[in-house]
């Protein structure tokens, strides 16, 4: 009975989950006009909290708690989109034990309150919908905040009472925008205006002049360079690419030249949706220029070049890479990759030199190399002043193929200073990653401030990739009368620019394949610098194939957050590479799946985890002797584990996408990765779901299948490791050893008997030597 | 045990340590050092509870079914080796604090002194992996005899203790002619006679004349010299050039040879000419007093037995055995090479040897009691004992540090390196004192690993040390009883042994007194050191009772510190328990016999009795029927036969004192009335010259009694001290107060009169 509930209530909570997901999925269009659900879980950060404020953020509430207390984050305006309409649509609930007439929820938006909410007890859960006039808003970063005042008694209170308390459902909550694009009229300068990671979807066309029968490497290379520079402006925002052929328009459209502006007037806009990119040689691309500026623009080709010209619907543009030959088309595209500083304030641009500086590897932005000290300050971190329960924060990156070894260290030295008076069970929390890690004292009633404070966290505490360590003092009000509020202003920590934090001495050394390290960090495919290690092979040049290889690619770069010009991308093959081979089943060759630990050839075959335990149940002294005998990985100790049926059948994928990791059958010690489905345009919008952060942000073990729908992503870890990186002899022993118990003991054993032996030998000899007439004594 | 004493070696010449620098020791190097880096590869939890788990069972199997030597032994010694080796590298690496500056400090001194546990355990490994025992060397022809000296230094000793010492040495068998004994006196020496204070100035002399009168009469040539400067080393040294033998055997005042001593040493130094040293073991006669006052003595191995008993056998392999100031014969040509006994330090002997060593001589040991001597009767005398070993030996560390001395063969240095560290004992000890203390009463982490990580790595390690301990020693030491000698001493030396690392050459010989006579039982006044750890101890006991119940996250550990202080408590009350002095009312130890005399008068023998105990004093002879009516009043007794060792008769006078009846038979305690020099021998003889008795008596077994029943020991011993250590305390309590009772009328009057 309690289990029929409980699914039932899943199901309901699923489809309700489902219509929320939906609706933030899909933008509707209505003529011009666009609508868009963006929900608070996804925009709310843990950084916008006001100084008086306190808040316990999870993943999908924010509690407002005590009689005084808000919560603020950003709210995203693109500077393209006219906003027509838009609606906040909030769920919560609040504690039943307010006072009516005192309390309320009000919510404002830069600063300006839109909405009050009574807090009636009577109705604890409410859910309104308050309309936020669109000239509040302003392009950029909105401050939204929902503030509340809560009271349980009309007499002196105790502000921190229990009963104080509202909820707020971010999954539930969201904005509904009414938006249009305002016309586009951009020049090169406003590239991160048109590329803007605040649009709530991006969509965006390469287009390639139909004048090759098939696709080229040059092709894939300039699409992926382009899809790079579209991916590192929009950030982490994914972006949906389609491949377009840019063909002239019909005859009849052709005619009257003289009453259009459009520098790209022979080109056939009639499916443009959205922004483009074309891409060819000047020869290519002369014909789509406007007969009467076709020399012109011609000319002005001469050498690697960028423009940005107005569709012919204004709301879009349409960028041009192109050069006198294929060489100058990819420097035009490797320099648009380039995006940490405007170009010209200018339509077009002829690049005259690139110089690419040389990249050491594992050098992302705010990587830690272990063995040297970092400032705050190089990380970003500006020295902050905190109130009680306010929470600054760091970021660093952590190498991804550090072997952390047992009880080694992260050393951090603080600088910081706290003020005088404090009650003496005041702290300064310390979270790493959202867990709770240390906390010290502030209990110097006369405060302090002091330098290089060192403080230890194991480096096992630490993720591959990005790391954020939070501060935040809690320092309780003193005691005081209960009407008479104690005094909160000398309750402030300063945490310093100057603090330091160090990695110890670490090997890299790592093992593959390993999609929760992949999708942090791009590992291992992001190792060396500008992608030098790392080759995409597309297999049948099908436009969904392609395509999946540049959303792929692009969702590397946002990794790397720098671009990925080295990378090498080729229909035909990709040697002594960390590569991913993309392509549908059909067009797969029999060697890609060398050692894959699938089969998906003429029939398909899998392990299939059946269930999760030990085969190998021990009993009594013998059998736990047994269990200390089976060679298992260490991680594994402890854990359940599953028990793999391998499954071959004839069938299709059906519309499921499949990646698939294991190591590479040409190139020992390399990861290749392949990523697969049925077709090739459901390739592509698998690649594209894939990339999604709900999806990508779970990927994990060595196997993945999915398809476009929400929820659908599988994941599963089967038995095909290996280990890639250089450690110490010591260190990769360990490894050895932990997984291969016997051998250990097997060594040990051998060890300890050949050096007994040889001490017995050459002792007995010794003592002979010496004195023929002596004899061992017995101890 | 070995060492038949009626065996000798075939005379031959000793092959000299041509292989002074054993290349086979180089070549096993990388061996070796695999076994450390393996012993330091980190595995998995489960991977090392299964090595943990095999390899001490493997132990367990050696020791318990297979002879402790041969390859068997060098097995065990590597694999408890390998398991120290791995607990030190993974406390090294994984389990000293960095939480705080003084978690670090605290956790890194505990580190130390476990480096310096583990140092020793392998030092201990390497000098005991294959201990020898020797056949003594057969004496050759009288007229091939070396013409012998033996020096007897004194410096406060008794005139009667110098005398049996004295006729011991001159009873030895001998070429009469070629032996010549010496009394050193450095109690009357021209300073000591001519010191400003008067009467210090007339016992000087009055003993300067009596010792001159009694080796007159002895036939023993009596030597002082003009003032006292370093001490033994240069008491021995002044008499070099008055002497001439080419062998000189060193006896301290209480020190009495066995009949054969020289007759069982002087054969090696014809067959080795580069042998400068053979060394027998020191024998006790006399409890110390820590067995004395806990009633250990003669039903445990003597504290020394580990040293003279197993480590100097192990020393002697490695041609590293090393003077130890007494019972040992030197060659005069040796020691005139180097300028005499040095004294550069307070342990003279050591010093010596190891200058001797390091110039190519050679040494051995002869692991057979060929004397008899007396231990400190008190603490206190002991512990000045100790504190001078510990001083001479940290001394030579810093002046004539092995490892940096030119001369000496690797194994020589590991040697001279393991004797010499082994002083540092008390820097550790007083650690381990205060590691569970920090934690449980400031909350430092001072060892930071989890209860899973102590059960494989910490509990096999202590369970190897036990298991190690017992396996190269346990025959001649009880683990537990040597914790508390070692923390006894600790408490005193770790001074003395910081004094030496601050002024190495500050401290002065002092000489340990011995045989005195104390009348009634008293409480050591060095028991103030041991009240101050037993309360803080409590304390600490208090403060983990209260993190254990305030603090659920830590429990595990607060219950390991608290069995650790607890430990430490147990010893600390079993301390107390040989710190309450028992009175000793005789000069001369009465010792087990066990032959046959007869009594006689001067007309006819009486009966023939058993001989239970004997001294230089008296005896206990056990008779089957009552002597009394058979005696006639007024006649001499005597106790007649013939002496096995000599093949002589003997008669000795004596006088019944006591007597008593047990079960059926008649015991007679008599003390011996020494008419001259010949009976008196007779009786030396008797009591002191047999070296097969103290051989015995030496290696008689007694097992050490384990972990569990040590502990139960100690504990009870403990908790009967404190007891009674609290009714002393509240009986002088109750005398003080009585004592003021009776006095309150005089001492108002005196309060009166004070202040009117």
């Amino acid at each position: 009975m309690k289990r029929t509930i409980t699914t039932a209530l899943t199901v309901v909570l699923c489809l309700l989950l489902f219509n929320i997901s939906a609706k933030a999925a899909a933008t509707r269009e209505k003529g011009t006009a666009r609508e868009y659900i963006l929900k608070l879980s996804d925009i709310v950060k843990l950084d916008a909290i006001d100084k008086e404020e306190q808040i316990n953020l999870k993943a999908d509430q924010i509690n407002l708690i005590t009689a005084s207390a808000g919560f603020q984050f950003s709210l995203p305006i693109p500077k393209r989109i006219n906003i027509q309409q838009a609606v906040l649509h909030l769920d919560f609930t609040h504690s039943n034990a307010l006072l009516k007439n005192r309390s309320q929820l009000r919510v404002e938006v830069n600063g300006i309150v839109v909405s009050q909410i009574a807090l009636d007890p009577q109705g604890s859960h409410v859910i309104a919908d308050i309309p936020v006039p669109g000239e509040f808003m302003r392009p950029g970063y909105n401050k939204v905040k929902l503030k509340v005042a809560q009271h349980y008694t009309e007499k002196c209170e105790d502000p921190t009472a229990s009963e104080l308390w509202t909820q707020v459902n971010t999954i539930k909550s969201y904005f509904h925008f009414v938006y249009h694009y305002s016309a586009a009229n951009f020049t090169l300068a406003n590239l991160d205006d048109l590329f803007d990671k605040k649009l709530f979807d991006y969509r965006l066309t390469v287009m390639r002049p139909d004048v090759a029968a098939q696709y080229n490497d040059n092709d894939l290379l300039w699409g992926a360079l382009a899809s790079q520079g579209v991916s590192l402006r929009l950030e982490y925002k994914p972006v949906t690419l389609d491949l377009g052929i840019a063909k002239l328009k019909d005859a009849p459209e052709m005619k009257h030249p003289e009453l259009s502006d459009d520098p790209l007037f022979g080109l056939d806009q009639s499916e443009l949706r959205h922004d483009a990119i074309l891409i060819g040689t000047v020869g290519e691309l002369r014909s789509f220029f406007h007969p009467h500026k076709r020399e012109a623009i011609a000319n002005a080709i001469s050498g690697p070049y960028l423009a940005l010209f107005q569709a012919a619907d204004p709301r879009f543009s349409i960028l041009i890479i192109s050069g006198r030959n294929e060489e100058e088309v990819t420097r035009a595209a490797t320099a648009f990759t380039l995006n940490r500083f405007p170009f010209p304030d200018d339509r077009s641009m002829v690049v005259k030199e690139i110089a690419v500086p040389p990249i050491a590897a594992n050098i992302m932005p705010q990587i830690l190399q272990p063995g040297i000290r970092y400032a705050f300050k190089d990380l970003g971190f500006q020295s902050v002043t905190d109130v009680s329960y306010q929470r600054s924060e760091v970021q660093f990156k952590v190498p991804p193929d550090l072997l952390p070894r047992e009880k080694t260290n992260v050393i951090f030295k603080l600088d910081m200073a706290y003020g005088a008076g404090f009650r003496k069970d005041s702290v300064l929390n310390i979270y790493l990653n959202g867990l709770f890690e240390k906390a010290i004292a502030l209990d110097n009633k006369m405060g302090a401030r002091f330098n290089d404070s060192g403080f230890y966290m194991p480096v096992t505490d630490l993720q591959p990739g990005l790391n954020t360590l939070h501060f935040m003092p809690v320092i309780p009000p003193l005691a005081g009368d209960e009407c008479m509020p104690p005094p909160t202003d000398n309750a402030v920590v300063t945490i310093f620019d100057s603090s330091s934090i160090e990695l110890p001495l670490l090997d890299h050394y790592v093992k593959l394949p390993d999609f929760r390290l992949f999708n942090r960090t791009g590992f291992p495919y992001l190792k060396e610098a500008a992608g030098a290690g790392m080759g995409i092979l597309v297999r049948g040049k099908k436009d969904g194939s392609i395509l999946a290889a540049w959303q792929i690619l692009g969702k590397l770069t946002q990794i790397a957050a720098t671009p990925l010009y080295d990378v090498q991308i080729s229909f035909d093959r990709i040697t002594d590479r960390n590569f991913i081979i993309v392509g549908d089943r059909s067009s797969l060759h029999p060697e890609d799946l060398g050692n894959a630990p699938v089969q998906l050839g003429d029939s398909l075959r899998f392990d299939y985890p059946i269930n999760k335990g030990s085969n190998n149940v021990a009993s009594g002294l013998i059998g736990k002797l047994k269990s200390l005998a089976d060679p298992i990985l260490p991680d594994r100790v402890g854990t359940l584990q599953p028990v793999y049926a391998t499954l071959a059948f004839k069938s299709s994928l059906g519309k499921d996408s499949l990646l698939v990791g294991y190591e590479s059958a040409t190139a020992p010690g390399k990861l290749t990765m392949l990523l697969t489905n049925e077709d090739s345009k459901q390739l592509q919008a698998g690649a594209r779901r894939l990339i999604d952060p709900d999806f990508w942000n779970v990927l994990q073990g060595n196997l993945a299948a999915w398809n476009t729908d929400d929820y659908s992503l599988q994941t599963n870890r089967t038995p095909a490791e290996f280990f890639v990186g250089q450690t110490s002899a010591s260190n990769s022993l360990a490894y050895f050893y932990s997984i291969h118990r016997t051998l250990f003991l097997a060594a040990v054993g051998f060890l300890i008997l050949a050096c007994a032996w040889f001490a017995y030998f050459f002792t007995k000899r010794y003592h002979r030597g010496n004195d023929s007439d002596v004899s061992e004594l017995e101890s | 045990m070995q060492g038949p004493l009626n065996l000798h070696r075939p005379g031959k010449t000793l092959t000299t340590y041509k292989d002074r620098q054993p290349i086979w020791l180089f070549l096993s190097l990388p061996l070796f050092a695999l076994l450390v880096f393996v012993a330091g590869i980190p595995v998995s939890k489960p991977t090392q509870a299964m090595v943990d788990l095999l390899l001490l069972t493997v132990l367990y199997i050696l020791a318990r079914f297979f002879p402790r030597k041969g390859l068997p032994r060098t097995i065990f010694l590597f694999g408890g080796a390998f398991f120290v080796l791995r607990y030190i590298l993974w406390r090294l690496f994984f389990t000293i604090s960095h939480d705080n500056l003084p978690s670090f400090v605290c956790s890194a001194l505990l580190f130390a002194a476990e480096f310096y546990g583990v140092l020793m355990f392998l030092l201990n490994i390497f000098v005991n992996i294959r201990p020898i025992v020797r056949l003594p060397a057969k004496l050759p022809p009288p007229d091939e005899c070396p013409f012998v000296d033996v020096l007897v230094p004194s410096f406060d000793e008794d005139e009667e203790l110098l005398t049996v010492t004295l006729l011991g040495a001159k009873a030895m068998r001998y070429p009469r002619e070629k032996l010549q004994v010496f009394l050193l006196d450095d109690g009357g020496t021209e300073a000591k006679r001519n010191q400003a204070d008067e009467i210090e100035t007339v016992r000087a002399e009055k003993r300067h004349q009596s010792l001159q009168k009694l080796c007159q009469r002895l036939g023993v040539t009596y030597l002082t010299r003009p003032d006292n400067a370093n001490a033994k080393a240069g008491n021995l040294n002044a008499a070099l050039p008055k002497t001439s033998g080419e062998l000189i055997l060193v006896l301290d005042a209480d020190h009495v040879p066995t009949i054969d001593f020289l007759e069982k040493t002087v054969g090696y130094f014809l067959e080795d000419k580069r042998l400068f040293l053979v060394q027998t073991p020191h024998f006790f006669i006399n409890p110390d007093p820590i067995e004395k006052n806990l009633g250990l003595f003669g039903n445990m191995p003597s504290e020394n037995l580990m040293f003279y008993g197993a480590i100097h056998p192990g020393l002697d392999l490695w041609n590293a055995s090393f003077f130890c100031g007494s019972a040992a014969v030197l060659r005069r040509k040796a020691l005139v090479e180097v300028g005499g006994f040095s004294g550069q330090s307070i342990t003279e002997d050591a010093e010596t040897a190891l200058v001797l060593h390091s110039k190519g001589w050679n040494s051995l040991y002869l692991r057979l009691p060929l004397i008899s001597g007396l231990q400190p009767e008190t603490f206190t005398s002991f512990i000045i004992q100790r504190m001078r070993w510990a001083q001479g030996m940290v001394q030579i560390f810093l002046l004539k540090n092995p490892l940096l001395i030119k001369g000496l063969s690797l194994p020589q240095r590991m040697c001279y390196l393991s004797s010499i560290t082994f002083w540092f004992f008390p820097l550790s000890r007083i650690v381990f004192a205060f590691a569970p203390l920090v934690f449980l009463i400031f909350g430092l982490n001072v060892y930071n690993a989890t209860l899973s990580e102590l059960a494989i790595y910490t509990v096999p390690y202590l369970m190897v040390l036990l298991i190690g301990s017992d396996y190269m020693f346990g025959r001649v030491r009880w683990n537990f009883i040597s914790q508390v000698y070692e923390l006894m001493q600790s408490m005193f030396t770790f001074k003395a042994v910081l004094a030496v690392l601050r002024n190495p050459r500050s401290p002065r010989f002092g000489v340990t007194p011995k045989a005195k006579i104390q009348e009634r039982d008293f409480i050591s006044p060095l028991a103030k050191p041991f009240y101050l750890m037993i309360a803080i101890t409590t304390l600490g006991f208090f403060f983990g009772l209260w993190r254990f119940a305030v603090f659920q996250g830590g429990r595990s550990l607060v219950a390991i510190a608290l069995g650790w202080a607890a430990f430490n408590f147990v010893l600390y009350a079993a301390s107390l328990g040989a710190l309450l002095e028992r009175r000793q009312r005789r000069l001369n130890p009465r010792l087990p016999a066990d032959f046959k005399t007869t009594v006689k008068t001067d007309a006819q023998a009486l009966a023939t009795v058993f001989v239970k105990d004997i001294s230089v004093g008296g005896a206990n002879l056990i008779s089957s029927r009552n002597l009394d009516g058979d005696i006639a009043s007024g006649s001499q007794l005597f106790m007649a036969g013939v002496n096995h060792l000599t093949k002589r008769e003997y008669s000795l006078p004596f006088k019944i004192r006591s007597r008593h009846r047990l079960q059926e038979k008649y015991v007679y305690g008599v003390s011996f009335e020494k008419k001259n020099i010949e009976q008196f021998i007779d009786i030396i003889l008797l009591v002191h010259g047999d070296s097969s008795r103290w051989l015995k008596l030496m290696d008689s077994p007694h097992p050490d009694p384990g972990f569990w029943r040590g502990m139960l020991f100690l504990t009870r011993t403990g908790l009967i001290h404190i007891f009674k250590y609290i009714a002393i305390f509240l009986g002088s309590m109750v005398l003080r107060l009585t004592w003021l009772d009776a006095h309150r009328h005089r001492i108002n009057k005196i309060l009166k009169s004070v202040n009117p």
